[in-house]
């Protein structure tokens, strides 16, 4: 069955063929350009695993991971992003992310987290 | 000099987050070559006049936005180096690297392949991060020398009891080592001098820093 995907970041071009190069692997994205629309997506539908940005206007990628743990606690939530001190990707580790990864990267490494976390839930 | 230290720490966060932004951008040039792989190779048969070179120019976008994320990444740290003056401790291991890659170029401008071997392990180090990447950029400055031919020169990075240190390695260098220079920029940094090479000891914190 095809993974559903959550995608929140606001850097349009990056997003969209992000999810364009996963639609192209049998996954399910949907993109959020915001923390607030991603957090209304999620309520619509639950995905496997969330991937979020850090990085974005109105609600930050640190609050937004915050509340996604809130509400699913087992909902595993990759942060990529191009910003982010360390000091950063440890608090988001601490708050309950699954991973920290860093833009660019190459799509197998994602695919294989996203692999790797979505078998563990199931 | 508040002024000063106000100018430089702006300067720091500055660059450091318009790094960040290129990294941005660096992922959108990434992601978008990778789409047209993927089309590619979703289509093997479909055969056009010139796939042959644009298979050839996606591999190069490839190697250059690795080029450009190591240089981004050593730049960002520079600059957080700058706008975080409080810590006086780092990696020397991370900023061996970072330092060998921010001279890359001033070296292939003078015919010189910088080769840089770091240790296997964090190597934390009593110093600040900023006077450490100068440190190393003048030892390898001083080992690439001004002398045109292709040569290398070979950094690598050491853990030791007391004190972790730093080789830079060069051939038959002319000019002496910037020793007082180097100095005065970390009293606590021991230098020694070897034929053609520099060895930068570095006192040892107990604790790896952020």
């Amino acid at each position: 069955m095809s993974k559903h995907i959550l995608l929140i970041d606001d850097e349009e071009a990056f997003v969209t063929t992000l999810a364009e190069r996963m639609e192209l692997r049998g996954l399910s994205p949907r993109v959020a350009l915001n923390g607030q629309d991603g957090l209304r997506l999620l309520q619509e539908s639950v995905p496997d695993i969330v991937i979020l940005d850090l990085r974005m206007p109105g609600i930050s990628g640190t609050e937004v991971l915050q509340e996604i743990k809130r509400q699913h606690p087992q909902l595993p939530v990759i942060i990529l992003s191009g910003h982010g001190s360390k000091e950063d990707l440890e608090n988001c580790m601490a708050l309950g992310a699954a991973d920290c990864l860093r833009k660019p990267l190459e799509i197998r490494v994602l695919l294989d987290k996203i692999q790797m976390l979505t078998a563990r839930e199931t | 000099m508040r002024k000063f230290s106000q100018e430089i720490e702006f300067m720091g966060a500055t660059v450091a987050h318009n790094m960040h932004e290129m990294q941005n951008i660096l992922a959108i040039v990434h992601e978008s070559a990778g789409l047209v792989e993927d089309i590619l190779r979703i289509n093997p048969d479909l055969e056009f006049q010139h796939r042959p070179k644009v298979e050839e120019t996606l591999a190069h976008i490839r190697w250059q936005v690795q080029r450009g994320k190591k240089v981004l990444h050593a730049t960002s740290k520079l600059g957080h180096s700058i706008d975080q003056p409080v810590h006086e401790t780092c990696d020397l291991n991370v900023y061996a690297r970072i330092g060998a890659t921010l001279a890359q170029r001033m070296a292939r401008m003078r015919g010189a392949d910088i080769v840089c071997s770091p240790d296997e392990q964090p190597l934390p180090v009593l110093t600040g991060a900023l006077a450490v990447l100068i440190q190393i950029y003048l030892g390898i400055e001083w080992a690439v020398g001004e002398q045109q031919e292709k040569r290398t020169v070979h950094l690598r990075a050491e853990a030791g009891k007391d004190a972790h240190k730093v080789v830079i390695q060069g051939s038959a260098i002319s000019a002496r080592a910037p020793v007082s220079a180097i100095q005065a920029l970390a009293p606590t940094t021991r230098i020694e001098t070897e034929e053609n090479a520099l060895v930068l000891f570095f006192p040892v914190a107990q604790e790896t820093p952020v």
